[in-house]
């Protein structure tokens, strides 16, 4: 990138402050649960998706499910049907910050981190630099057979490096870096984040660390 | 037989429930329906606390996010219109008779893959009725989503407005009806005492207004194949416009709810916003009922917290009860009575009421539990992130560089008691006549129009004096006629309005001017009364035909014109003499009795002319008649 005539500078702590930035992934994931869980209450298997048979529904004579009228006991058979672990996982974190005794201590805080962040870094991009280059990911992907083994919450954490371009809603582009040793399949990618409708300048960039391949 | 006294016992409540002053029930609880006291054998022990929430459908032309027509077919594309009043009762005929599950898109039903998108119609309409209620409107508002799980809820959530409604803090002036009598004279304390309140009339604050979606319409029906009971979901209403108005819980009485109610749907009504049926659902009613005991049975000195919504938790007397899905007036007003008499008993027998939310059987005229809400439920209120804040500027009011106000002044029609007081003050009317002339707002402009035009066509004060008057009669009790004559059995008939539409002048095919034209004429003395009506009658039916003439010009053409003429009045004046020779005795004796008798003979020429001799010139040739027939002696 110098040598096509960009000027490399590191970004200061006092620009994007590194606090915000470890608590970005938190936030993310709560913002991110609460938003799964409310768009995903659409899927009841009434008007399209998978639904339970009623028999199969009705059959279950479950304590957990007797104080639930016939229609919540059919949404919750098709629901806990058809959605996989993940998704589960998601919905019931996001119910459970959107309640009303914990909207406030997660919720509202999540998205508060956010706006602070989000200003942190329209303003870096719009006064101090044109381009963000940071790695896409901090570790390299397990194992396929090992994926069990893997804490979920510690799975979340690979997202570390791409939430902070989510959260603060700016264009960003990964470029995959070729492999220092031949025999390594994978290696981290490269990360480039600008300001708003900069998507252009961005794509300039990409096109020469790609070529760099 | 034990079965007989049922039905006996049955039909003598309801007799006793439905008397309009005294609501009774036979544990000797009563309530007052006009002050909302709660006695006890008569003894005053409680005061009804009311608080309402009313559920308006904005008459606009597509749904409020998904850009999907509201009666399914008839429409072009609605979004973009920047005229929330424009004539859309022809929707209301078809969504009425619409097949089920018709006029929706996929938004409506939560498919995958769609977004919201504002309507701008609706917005407008809703800051319009917002406005006409005097009501708050911060520049930016936002939406939420209020989740829980039901069948005709297909989203899963509703799009409201929780935290950071439309618009907030607004009123209600209400008038308490003066019983049937229509032409009374506002009390002297209503006239002088301004905006405080008397017993003519009140005012409800509002405490918010704000935009949401409507769910769709559930059906219980029995399955004839499997002969079980089936729930059917109707989705056609699913994301209606609706405007949700909260009210501060002001209302002390069961018929000052049924006012409230009534004053709001005709004031929506008026500004075009909600054609506030009640009956089709496009205006919903929900009540809040609660009682405080009176403190020393002294009505001033109940404490009562009206500041919050939750009202009125005051010791003893047991929480707020909601009554849900209120189809009209006179269930509103008996919901309340029979909620403030269960509570009272209840109460008063150590057993106050559970926060609950009930239902009103029409059948029994009672309240009846739908849940006991012993945890209130959690609806997880999240800001809607698929929109952004509404902001109240240019792009919403359709035109560069208006505002707020700009938009309020070319578009909220003058008001109904602005309308009312004007007509009123400006012009003399009585109550009546100008409460007429309101109900149908069309009327007040052609009525200003030919008021205007009148004046512009006569020369003399005295005359001018009588326009309004003369005007207004000829509205209200000719051209209302002709028009609900000639005109809305052939609107209702080609299918152009439902039969539930009330006549208006909107219809007229006699304009303003025509009709100033026509009360200048009568004003002037060219015409009489009745031929007025006539000409009327004949400008209306022939309108097409005579459509480049003036009224003047047809008066003429079709002989519309007091009898002046010397000759033809002398004939009838012979004639009446002939047919009257008692009294021509009489007249013969001269003096006071000559004056008498000219009198009565004036009076049968007159009617021998079917009104239409002019007055003067007839009195005048009668005299000279008698003169000639029966000379009186000069006393």
């Amino acid at each position: 990138l110098h040598q096509h005539g960009a000027e490399i500078v590191q970004v200061s702590t006092d620009d994007i402050s590194p606090r915000l930035m470890q608590r970005a992934l938190a936030a993310y994931y709560v913002l991110v649960s609460a938003e799964a869980s409310s768009n995903l209450c659409r899927y009841d298997g009434f008007r399209y998706g998978v639904a339970v048979a009623e028999e199969e529904v009705n059959f279950n004579g479950n304590s957990e499910t007797s104080d639930l009228t016939p229609l919540e006991r059919q949404y919750s058979a098709s629901r806990s049907f058809g959605f996989g672990t993940e998704v589960k996982r998601r919905i019931l974190c996001g119910t459970s910050v959107l309640s009303s005794d914990r909207f406030h201590t997660y919720y509202e805080a999540a998205a508060k981190l956010r706006a602070a962040l989000a200003e942190e870094m329209h303003s870096t991009l719009k006064e101090k630099v044109d381009l963000l280059l940071v790695p896409t990911v901090l570790s390299l992907p397990h194992k396929i057979d090992q994926g069990s083994l893997v804490d979920p919450t510690a799975m979340f954490a690979n997202d570390v490096m791409t939430v902070p371009a989510s959260l603060s809603g700016l264009p960003a582009l990964s470029i995959p870096r070729q492999t220092q040793e031949p025999s390594s399949t994978f290696s981290y990618g490269m990360q480039l984040i600008s300001s708003r409708l900069n998507e252009s300048m961005m794509f300039q960039a990409g096109k020469v660390l790609e070529c760099m391949n | 037989t034990p079965y007989k006294m049922i039905i006996h016992y049955q039909a003598l409540t309801r007799r006793i429930l439905t008397h309009p002053r005294i609501r009774r029930d036979f544990s000797q609880w009563s309530v007052d329906s006009e002050k909302g006291v709660v006695c006890f054998q008569g003894k005053p022990r409680y005061q009804t606390v009311i608080g309402l929430e009313i559920h308006a459908q904005l008459d606009i032309s597509t749904k409020l996010f998904s850009g999907c027509p509201v009666d399914g077919n008839h429409r072009g594309t609605g979004c973009g219109s920047t005229s929330p009043t424009s004539l859309s009762s022809s929707s209301s005929l078809s969504s009425l008779f619409q097949k089920p599950n018709t006029s929706v898109w996929p938004l409506d039903v939560a498919v995958p893959g769609v977004l919201p998108r504002l309507s701008q119609e609706a917005v407008q309409a809703a800051v319009l009725s917002a406005a006409a209620t005097k009501c708050e409107l911060p520049r930016v508002s936002r939406f939420e989503r209020k989740h829980y799980f039901y069948a005709d809820l297909p989203l899963g959530y509703q799009v409201t407005q929780q935290r950071w409604p439309l618009a907030r803090e607004g009123r209600l002036r209400c008038q308490r009806s003066n019983r049937g009598n229509k032409k009374a004279k506002p009390s002297k304390k209503s006239r002088m005492a301004g905006d405080d309140d008397n017993d003519d009339s009140f005012t409800v604050r509002i405490e918010r207004i704000q935009l949401e979606q409507d769910t769709g319409k559930t059906v219980i029906m029995t399955n004839p194949k499997t002969r079980r009971k089936e729930s059917l979901v109707d989705f056609n209403r699913a994301g209606r416009a609706l405007i949700e108005i909260v009210f501060y819980p002001d209302l002390r009485s069961s018929v000052d709810a049924a006012t409230a109610v009534e004053t709001l749907r005709s004031l929506l009504k008026h500004i075009g916003t909600c054609s506030g049926r009640m009956e089709d659902g496009s205006l919903r009613c929900d009540l809040n009922v609660s009682i405080a005991p009176l403190e020393n049975m002294d009505q001033e000195k109940t404490s009562i917290t009206t500041q919050n919504k939750d009202h009125a938790i005051v010791q003893h007397t047991g929480n707020r009860v909601e009554v849900k899905n209120l189809n009209s007036l006179r269930q509103v007003q008996l919901a309340a009575e029979y909620e403030a008499i269960r509570q009272a008993e209840a109460a008063a027998n150590g057993s106050p009421t559970l926060q609950e939310t009930r239902t009103f059987d029409v059948k029994t005229n009672q309240t009846v539990t739908i849940r006991t809400k012993e945890v209130a439920k959690d609806y997880r209120f999240m800001p809607e992130p698929d929109l952004p804040p509404l902001i109240l500027n240019e792009e919403v009011f359709g035109t560069p560089g208006m505002d707020l106000e700009g938009f309020l002044e070319s578009n909220l029609p003058e008001l109904p008691e602005d309308a009312q007081r004007r007509l009123k003050t400006s012009y003399g009317l009585s109550d009546y006549m100008a409460s007429v002339l309101t109900g149908d707002p069309p009327a007040i402009e052609l009525f200003d129009t030919a008021v205007h035009h009148a004046n512009r066509q006569l020369t003399m004060d005295r005359e001018r004096k009588k326009v309004p008057e003369t005007v207004a009669n000829l509205l209200c009790n000719e051209l209302f006629a002709l028009v609900r004559e000639l005109e809305m059995q052939r609107l209702i008939e080609e299918g152009i309005l439902d039969g539930t539409g009330e006549t208006s002048v909107r219809f007229s095919r006699v304009d303003g001017n025509q009709l100033g034209e026509v009360v200048a004429l009568v004003l002037e003395g060219s015409i009489s009364n009745t031929m007025a009506k006539q000409l009327l009658r004949v400008l209306y039916e022939e309108s097409n035909e005579l459509k480049q003439f003036s009224a003047r010009e047809v008066a003429q053409k079709r002989g519309f014109q007091l009898i002046s003429d010397s000759v033809e009045l002398a004939k009838i004046a012979h004639r009446v003499i002939a047919e009257n020779p008692e009294e021509m005795e009489r007249y013969k004796l001269g003096g006071k009795f000559a004056r008498k008798i000219t009198k009565f003979l004036l009076g049968k020429s007159m009617a021998a002319s079917q009104g239409n001799a002019h007055p003067e010139r007839l009195n005048e040739v009668l005299v000279e008649v008698l003169e000639e027939i029966a000379p009186l002696s000069k006393e």
